[in-house]
């Protein structure tokens, strides 16, 4: 019988035995001694380390050194795959062998469950009236075995007083879950898991799919944020789950990551034609010399592709999850957006073909427009504004016309793509919400409909570090404004000669702590 | 088949043209290219060479091969080794340019990257020449550029100009920028190019006997190094 992974928010508060045995785990586990490979410490400097980083958070004692042991150095740490598509089926993996070795510390105490699974948090769950906080055997350093409370740890800032506060919108998984494709294109739609990050993997990070920027990457930054009062371009004032190189370290780390691996079986089980890459590049990835590896609880290693994570439920994995129901009712981005365009185009749906495009021809994607040089962020709104090429905005017009996409048999008109290109910060911790099309001096609250997304930094300042293999060429960043786009031909007022682009700071950014070097469109066509 | 075998491993279209290039450039060069036939001209610089006289020495290669054959020369060398090595570059300025610049942006792109390194190779040359001059034989030479060229191999600072190399600047689509900015790129990435290679590139003109063999060396380790994924902690030694 597989186990069953639980919603955080369908155990009793605070102290479910399930958070009381997982507790007990932690606690077993940070009092492991760091070489120890199914220790605290080593388990998260798989996923990330930075060694004045740990220092200076006491995560590294004065007399303690890294681990010395060339395993250590060369092939666990910092193996985390982000901003690829690579980061589920990784992801899947950590997450396996991080339960398995809590089970088996938990295993040695008295009266320990024998089918422990790892709770998830379900930041969208019913169950409760806000589930996007803190759960409190998380959020306060007390527990019923007295002393310290192993899950509680003081470097969550949240929004900056150690409260967390997330909006709705920071976990709105709608765009990832009707998304029907698994991988993405580069500079378009980044699909549900990502863009193919092969060998040769370009120094640029704009390859991360929707799921990893919401909401993934949001609650990252909104759990730990940045000390308040403080610079939060300085990385000693950051929280742990800010940062790649330490949120492993924090207990919640693991229930966020647990519902983001919820998330992709809930994404491949509401539509039979939501499918996993066939390729082998990714079955047998990665490709290149690394390959994945990670601790089992008896201290050996073992190998793993993303070929070994398609299935929960087989031996290796052995878990499900409570609750894999669809909360979108089987809808899908393309059916959504053709409804809205069947007032301009009338019959488009009846022209338009299966839902989701099994179309396996590569799509299309060119630049349309940028903006005339870099953006600096800072607490107070920033707009820019995005000058569009005429001859390629008249390709995106003419795909509007009804003739047009039905002679070409194309299952809809072109998409629009926000790209924040080569975002530079060392603040991990920013999040702002972008605008599109809104009209000057518009209060953005009053306009929903032109907010683009939510975009947070985690991971800046690895990829703005000079010295690193990137070479500081930050970030990029993809937003969908396929919908402003078609508000815009809708009303008939499809002179798409500028365009606006505000962005709001919804956590403090800093001063100068964001550097965005263009801003561009592209269109997308299928 | 073939082709997912090759894709798996990082092999694209781009990839593939990149290598067939290189490999062009290579069989001009086997088949004899001038600056070649000039390198013992060059090489064979008097004990205690000066300056003037290495630029004088150039000339007379110059006149001999004539200039377009020399710096023809040089910037084969540069495509054989290099091709492979720019395919981020090309991408970058491919993706990010509007799609009837694409070829536009990357011509400019290698006339500033083409430039740089043309450049660089005289003054390579002339420093083979005058290595050869004070250390008496092209062994000297090359025992002394193998030593330095070794310890800035694995120095930290190396490490941060290969990691300058995979910088990619903002592309501006309206006005002059339009055409400044991937000139530019290819400018700057030369420079940083040339502080992360120059050692692989001057170990094969000190040693004119060794030259084609040292080149392919060279060529190799820089198609490893760029193509491998970087990973975080990692020291600027190319094996580890
Ligand atoms: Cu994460």
């Amino acid at each position: 019988m597989a186990r069953i992974r639980r919603n955080v928010w369908s155990l009793a508060q605070p102290w479910d035995p399930v958070l009381l045995w997982y507790a007990r785990g932690v606690q077993a586990l940070k009092a492991r001694p760091f070489p120890d490979v199914t220790s605290w410490r080593y388990l998260a400097a798989i996923h990330g380390i930075e060694e004045q980083i740990w220092r200076e958070f006491g995560w590294l004692k004065p007399a303690e050194h890294l681990p010395q042991t060339p395993e250590f150095k060369n092939q666990d740490q910092g193996q985390c795959q982000h901003h690829g598509w690579y980061f589920v089926p990784w992801h899947r993996g950590y997450l396996a062998a991080f339960e398995a070795i809590v089970r088996a510390a938990i295993a040695k105490l008295p009266g320990a469950p024998a089918d422990w699974a790892l709770p998830y948090w379900d930041y969208n769950s019913k169950a409760v009236a806000n589930p996007r906080a803190l759960p409190e055997a998380f959020a306060k350093n007390v527990w019923p075995d007295g002393g310290d409370n192993p899950l509680f740890d003081k470097r969550r800032y949240g929004r900056g007083d150690g409260v967390v506060v997330i909006r709705p919108q920071d976990v709105d998984t709608k765009t990832a879950l009707t998304d029907g494709q698994f991988e993405g294109v580069t500079n378009g739609s980044p699909g549900f898991g990502g863009v193919r990050t092969p060998f040769q993997h370009d120094a640029d990070r704009d390859h991360e799919g929707w799921l990893e920027q919401v909401p993934h990457d949001v609650v990252h930054g909104r759990v730990g944020g940045s000390q308040a009062g403080q610079d939060p371009n300085d990385w000693r004032f950051a929280g742990l789950m800010s940062m790649p190189e330490t949120a492993g370290l924090d207990p919640i780390f693991w229930l966020h990551h647990a519902n983001i691996d919820r998330l992709w079986e809930v994404w491949r089980k509401r539509d039979a034609r939501h499918k996993n890459p066939t390729l082998s590049s990714w079955l047998n990835g990665p490709a290149g010399r690394h390959k994945f590896i990670l601790p089992q609880p008896d201290g050996t290693r073992k190998r793993f592709a993303p070929k070994d994570m398609l299935d929960t439920t087989a031996p290796r994995l052995n878990y499900v999850y409570e609750d894999t129901s669809d909360p979108f009712a089987g809808q899908q981005r393309l059916g959504l957006r053709l409804r809205t365009l069947s007032v301009m185009i009338p019959g488009a749906q009846g022209v338009a073909g299966p839902e989701v495009s099994s179309v396996a021809k590569k799509p299309i994607v060119e630049l349309l427009g940028a903006n005339a040089k870099a953006v600096t962020l800072s607490n107070a709104p920033t707009s820019t504004t995005i000058k569009v090429d005429k001859p390629t905005a008249r390709k995106v017009t003419n795909s509007f016309k009804l003739n047009e996409f039905a002679a070409r048999s194309v299952p809809e008109p072109d998409r629009v793509f926000l790209n924040l290109e080569n975002i530079t910060s060392d603040n991990n911790a920013a999040v702002f919400d972008v605008y599109v099309g809104l009209p000057e001096g518009a209060d953005p609250a009053a306009h929903p409909d032109n907010r683009a997304g939510v975009v947070s930094l985690f991971g800046a300042r690895a990829a703005t570090n000079m010295a690193k293999p990137h070479g500081g060429s930050g970030m990029t960043k993809v937003l969908e404004i396929t919908d402003t786009i078609d508000r815009l031909h809708l009303s008939g007022n499809a002179d798409l000669s500028n365009l606006s682009v505000l962005f709001v700071p919804v956590s403090s950014v800093g001063v100068g702590g964001v550097s965005i070097k263009r801003v561009s469109i592209y269109r997308q066509s299928s | 088949m073939l082709r997912q075998w090759l894709q798996a491993r990082g092999f694209g279209p781009l990839g593939l043209l990149l290598w067939s290039v290189s490999l062009c450039a290579w069989l001009l060069i086997v088949g004899g290219d001038r600056l070649h036939v000039a390198l013992p001209l060059l090489c064979g610089g008097p004990p205690n060479a000066t300056i003037p006289q290495g630029v004088f020495a150039l000339e007379f290669a110059i006149q001999t091969v004539g200039w377009p054959a020399l710096a023809g020369g040089s910037v084969l060398m540069v495509i054989a080794m290099m091709a492979p090595a720019l395919a981020g570059p090309f991408l970058h300025l491919w993706y990010r340019s509007l799609s009837r610049h694409r070829w536009r942006a990357i011509l400019l792109f290698i006339a500033g990257y083409l430039l740089i390194w043309t450049v660089v190779c005289v003054f390579l040359i002339l420093t083979a020449y005058l290595l050869h001059g004070s250390t008496g034989s092209e062994l000297g030479a090359g025992l002394v550029v193998a030593a330095a060229g070794l310890a800035w191999q694995v120095s930290p600072a190396r490490a941060r100009c290969l990691a300058r190399c995979h910088l990619r600047p903002r592309l501006s689509i309206f006005g002059a920028a339009a055409f400044t900015d991937p000139l530019l790129f290819g400018l700057t990435l030369a420079c940083w190019c040339v502080a992360t290679c120059w050692a692989l590139m001057l170990l094969p003109l000190c040693l004119a006997d060794a030259h084609l063999p040292l080149m392919a060396a060279g060529a190799l380790l820089v198609a490893i190094e760029r193509t491998r994924q970087p990973r975080p902690g990692r020291s600027g030694l190319v094996f580890r």
